[in-house]
């Protein structure tokens, strides 16, 4: 038997919206626990720490660590920390020059947003 | 506690032949409930392991089994919990026969993870494993997370590449001795440094494959058990199972199966013995690193690395992890999965396994271990033989 699926699912961004929306923008915006100060990007809706219901949105300043990264036939992705962030996040990276070291979150218009980095501008 | 009357599973690998899901599960239930001496009519539960209605186009998979497997009328449910299902739907069995709810229970895992659909599609399912809305905006794979969990383990361990080449090369090197795997194979060094690089470090070969297939396990309550004619069978003395954070960044350490240390640690406690005293193994080996993060996590050496270097776990060793070829060589039908892992330790338990996988000596105690993310839902079980103090 073979059939084809044809799915055009739309699903409501909620409490992400923040987040989601600072995506689409090139914004770092994390979640923050007003208890224990940890900030999640992305984010946590209860911190992992205190378990506290997460209640705020702090901006961050976009720039990263670049910490691990994996190339290969799936893409190129790495676990970079983002300043101000108390974790790491796994994102896709672009055009990033081997063995960079930092990088900054890119805009991305697209619904729902694709999370990925590029080269840090030079200074 | 909860006696493995029956045991077994199909096997593992790509049909060609036209058969699909519901002949497996049949295949795999009927050797099992024979295995098992029970009648069919005394099974009063049925349980599902199936991760995903789009590899089957099935909703509620329990109730069409139940009627293809003559068991109309038993209690039906269907278990998910990603890679971890198999393992999570033997857990729902046995609570259900320690809850009194039932006396004997059919376990039945089903996925068609080969043949149903094009390998970008089953790629695509398994990114939406991990939270859709924050890793999987990145739209990463399963293998690339693999292996930056894996890159944050070697780099605190000194695990190298040469590692996981070698944990390839043992599993599909114990798949040679079992007519049900998927990819029995002599791997040489050659080998790895010709196959192409999926997510570095990961190359193709230290990737498990996509198959499809069934297993199935009959339980039965202490007292309720055929104790005439399956005087060796073994029992389930224990099962654990816990959660991690999603988001592998968010771990405080990416590179630890931490989930699987607290699953481990809960099952252990529940069967009131230590890791040293686990025999045998098999462990959740979606690739090739994730394996020796594993054995780290369960606990099963003080230091993994170098076990794994001296041949600890190799078939001739003192703890054979994964004599079946675990995934990287027996395969990976999802749902089956931890249903056959727990099918296999019986199986070692009762010395009724695969000539030339089967230890000499029956071990005491085996562990299986399934987890679902990456390490993120875990479930942990122990078996006793029959004969074991």
């Amino acid at each position: 038997m073979r059939r084809r699926l044809e799915l055009d699912y739309s699903l409501g961004y909620g409490w992400l919206s923040p987040w989601l929306d600072g995506l689409r923008e090139g914004r770092v915006v994390a979640s923050c626990c007003s208890v224990c100060g940890d900030v999640h990007f992305p984010p946590l809706r209860a911190c992992p720490n205190c378990r506290t219901l997460a209640d705020g949105w702090q901006p961050l300043s976009g720039g990263a660590t670049v910490l691990f990264r994996t190339i290969g036939t799936d893409g190129d992705f790495a676990l970079v920390r983002f300043d101000g962030a108390s974790a790491a996040a796994v994102v896709r990276a672009q055009a990033l020059p081997a063995g960079a070291k930092r990088a900054r979150l890119a805009p991305c218009p697209t619904d729902p947003p694709v999370l990925f980095i590029i080269a840090e501008p030079e200074t | 506690m909860v006696v493995v009357v029956g045991a077994a599973l199909t096997p593992f690998n790509r049909r060609k032949d036209r058969s699909g899901v519901r002949d497996w599960a049949r295949e795999a239930f009927d050797a099992a409930l024979a295995m098992s001496e029970i009648a069919r009519e005394d099974i009063d539960a049925l349980i599902v392991a199936s991760e995903s209605d789009f590899f089957t186009l099935q909703l509620n998979p329990a109730s069409v089994l139940a009627q293809d497997l003559g068991l109309c009328g038993a209690a039906t449910l269907r278990v998910e919990g990603g890679g971890a299902t198999g393992q999570l739907a033997v857990h729902a069995g046995v609570e259900r026969i320690l809850s009194g709810r039932a006396r004997h229970v059919a376990v039945v895992g089903v996925d068609p993870s080969a043949s149903a659909l094009s390998g970008d599609s089953i790629r695509e399912l398994y990114g939406y494993s991990f939270d859709f809305w924050t890793d999987g905006l990145s739209g990463v794979t399963a293998t690339a997370l693999y292996a930056l969990a894996w890159q944050a383990f070697a780099a605190s361990h000194g695990a190298t590449g040469q590692d996981l080449d070698a944990v390839t090369t043992k599993n599909r090197g114990n798949a040679m001795s079992n007519p049900n795997a998927h990819l029995p194979r002599r791997h040489v060094p050659e080998d790895f440094s010709a196959s192409p690089i999926i997510a570095a470090p990961f190359c193709r070969l230290h990737c498990s494959p996509l198959s499809d297939g069934a297993a199935a396990l009959i339980l039965s309550a202490t007292e309720a058990a055929p104790w005439a004619r399956r005087k060796a069978a073994p029992q389930i003395t224990g099962i654990g199972a816990a959660s991690d954070l999603p988001g592998l960044g968010h771990r405080r350490d990416p590179g630890r199966f931490t989930a699987k240390s607290l699953a481990a640690k809960r099952a252990l406690k529940m069967a009131g013995v230590d890791a040293s005293q686990i025999a045998v193994a098999e462990v959740y080996d979606a690739y090739a690193g994730a394996e020796i993060q594993a054995v780290t996590a369960l606990g099963l050496a003080p230091d993994p690395v170098r076990a794994f270097r001296e041949g600890v776990f190799d078939a001739g060793g003192q703890l054979p992890v994964n004599l079946s070829g675990g995934l990287m060589g027996q395969g990976a039908p999802v749902g089956a999965t931890g249903v056959g892992q727990t099918a296999t330790c019986a199986m070692l338990l009762e010395g009724r396994y695969h000539a030339g996988l089967q230890p000499g000596r029956p071990p005491g105690h085996a562990m299986a271990d399934t987890h679902g993310g990456v390490g993120t839902t875990s479930a942990v079980t122990v078996l006793k033989a029959a004969d074991a103090g």
